[in-house]
């Protein structure tokens, strides 16, 4: 038993101690404790709105009022007319026809959100079962049909399938572009670290820039290789699974993916730059590989919340860009784009100068400044 | 051609370096000894302009390593970490145009011959032994025409044929070229083998230099181990 504790202790001691394992916790920690607070926050919000119902009638038969009636009781607030505002007040708007009877075809108008776009007014449902079963009826479901609208207009299927394409690449590119960014350059430098390698070069006629600057260009290589060969095997997958046509499935306009990826690439310059001050303070791989991940993923973490939401409000964070610039591409307003673009040029820039003053040969070599 | 006065490093609350000075002329391989943490590293890392120092100064080939001139000195400069190692995924020969792609020289053939790893150039390091991969990363760092060679443990994991090889090496190098060569190593036998003159250092002092026979003499000593210890134990 001796032998056995000795043994149990000595693990327990060496683990919790090493920075690779407190790392990896502390960083699952947070990215679990991020993770809730942002798609908690993102369901929340959804549900809100889900709950939020119009009712816009004009005139319709008893049965139809009897209708209206069971939908204000469940929440739904009753208008005259539609206007576009209602859209933004509501998370559905309810049209009662004017020949409302069972069975009965209700349309329903909704603004884009992302995956729940399509989604049925359950209130809806609930008030036809009461009218039915008020006049001596078997439960009878109406059927939904929901319209969506983005930017005041209404959308065809077609545009709703290519919206979704625009805004899913878009998010991939502003979530996967800069991990795959961070992850290589904690390669980079944790290769470097480990090695011992960092102090003979920087004791070479290279200087400290041309080293960070060396670095970049590399993990911005390794990322666009590796993001490219994904992305033939992603198109590859969607074209299996959406058959026959991938284009029809997924139509998707150049222009704004264009100024999506462009878009991402100036974000990953700002991850590139955190990651490589931070990379340089560990000592090994290891390490690199798993406390760069910690530092970023909570950073990139806010655009799993776009995927659900109608975009509109979140771009004060960067890191949502490449999806707000689609918007803003698709709701005809390229100026805004633009703006979004800009901005995120302004914060490449700042990063990686920061990076460049920050990491001195010192800083790179020890992980840490001069006192 | 290297020179140190009194310079002074502090990590924090550690006094790293408490006044180390010393001077290295053209064509001469001086030692430096000292136990685990006396501040060899330290020293050598400043003088290749990797550090800055707290206090006093560094120069090599009369440039300040502060300077932005010491920037052009670099070119003639060569630096051995302890613990470096070349990277896995490469052939021996790629690492050394690696090497001498940063110094803008082609000096392969050299270096290769010099590593003495023959055919095994061509496979990658990740193949090698520590001893091989150690006259890799010193075969190429010593054909890239230095003027100015700082040398930590040079013969680290080597076997002794090689470590034979590579002290022959780098004392025929600054012979022959005039080079400075600044020796850092545990191991006092290769210290009396090779340097000129030697200093010890402990706590971030230099605490006794001069040649090697002129200090066995002083302290009636049989060979330097006997010297550094009474020094330790004096201290």
């Amino acid at each position: 038993m001796g032998a056995v504790w000795a043994i149990v202790e000595k693990d327990l001691k060496e683990v919790l101690s090493s920075r690779y394992f407190i790392a990896s916790l502390l960083g699952g920690f947070v990215l679990l404790i991020a993770l809730g607070a942002v798609m908690g926050g993102s369901v929340k919000a959804a549900a809100s709105s889900f709950a939020k119902f119009a009712v816009v009638v004009d005139n319709t038969t008893q049965l139809g009022w009897m209708f209206v009636d069971e939908l204000a009781r469940r929440g739904g607030v009753v208008y005259r007319g539609f206007s576009a505002e209602l859209l933004d007040k509501y998370g559905f708007v309810v049209f009662v026809p004017a020949n409302f009877s069972f069975p009965a075809v209700v349309e329903l108008a909704s603004k884009y959100r992302g995956v729940f776009a399509f989604s049925n007014l359950p209130a809806v449902d609930a008030a036809a079962e009461a009218v039915a079963e008020r006049i001596g009826l078997p439960p009878r479901l109406v059927e939904q049909r929901v319209y969506v609208y983005f930017g005041g207009r209404r959308l065809s299927l077609e545009e709703v399938g290519a919206l979704f394409s625009a805004f899913f690449f878009s998010w991939l590119f502003m979530f996967i572009v800069p991990m795959m960014v961070a992850s290589t350059a904690a390669v980079a430098v944790g290769v470097e670290k480990e090695k011992k390698m960092f102090e003979l070069i920087l004791s070479t006629p290279a200087t400290a820039t041309s080293v960070v600057v060396a670095k970049f260009f590399s993990a911005l290589l390794l990322a666009v290789v590796q993001f490219l060969l994904y992305a033939v095997a992603f198109a590859y997958y969607i074209s299996a699974v959406t058959a026959p046509s991938p284009t029809a499935a997924l139509p998707l306009d150049f222009n704004v993916l264009a100024y999506a990826l462009a878009s991402a690439f100036a974000l990953s310059i700002v991850v590139l730059s955190m990651s490589f001050l931070v990379a340089v303070r560990t000592e090994d791989l290891k390490t690199a590989q798993s406390v760069v991940p910690a530092v970023v993923v909570p950073m990139l973490l806010p655009s799993f919340a776009a995927l659900f939401t109608t975009v509109d409000g979140m771009e004060w964070y960067p890191f949502t860009h490449p999806m707000s610039i689609a918007a803003s591409l698709l709701m005809g307003q390229p100026h805004r784009a633009v703006a979004y673009l800009l901005i995120d040029a302004a914060l490449a820039a700042a990063a990686a100068a920061l990076a460049l003053r920050l990491a001195t040969p010192q800083y790179i070599v020890l992980g840490r400044r001069r006192r | 051609m290297i020179k140190a006065h009194s310079l002074v490093k502090k990590f924090g609350a550690v006094e790293a370096l408490r006044g180390v000075s010393l001077e290295v002329a053209p064509g001469e391989v001086v030692g430096l000894i000292g136990p685990n943490g006396a501040g060899k590293t330290t020293t050598l890392r400043i003088l290749a302009g990797l550090l800055s120092p707290d206090g006093g100064y560094a120069e090599v080939m009369g440039v300040r390593t502060t300077s932005k001139e010491f920037a052009k000195v670099k070119r003639r400069l060569a630096y051995l970490p302890e613990e470096v190692m070349p990277y896995d995924n490469i052939s021996g020969r790629a690492f050394i145009e690696f090497i001498h792609g940063l110094y803008g020289v082609d000096n392969v053939k050299e270096a290769v011959e010099m590593s003495g790893l023959g055919a095994r150039v061509d496979d990658k390091v990740k193949t090698y032994s520590r001893g091989m991969k150690r006259r890799l990363v010193l075969a190429a760092l010593l054909t890239v025409g230095a003027s100015v060679l700082l040398l930590d443990e040079p013969t680290a994991g080597v076997d002794v044929v090689h470590a034979v090889e590579i002290r022959r090496a780098v004392k025929q190098y600054a012979a022959e070229r005039k080079a400075s060569v600044l020796y850092s190593s545990h191991n006092m036998l290769e210290v009396e083998a090779v340097c000129d003159r030697v200093y010890f250092i402990n706590s971030g002092v230099v605490v006794e230099s001069g040649a090697p026979r002129a200090l066995m003499e002083r302290y009636g000593a049989a060979d330097l181990e006997e010297v550094f210890v009474r020094l330790i134990n004096k201290q």
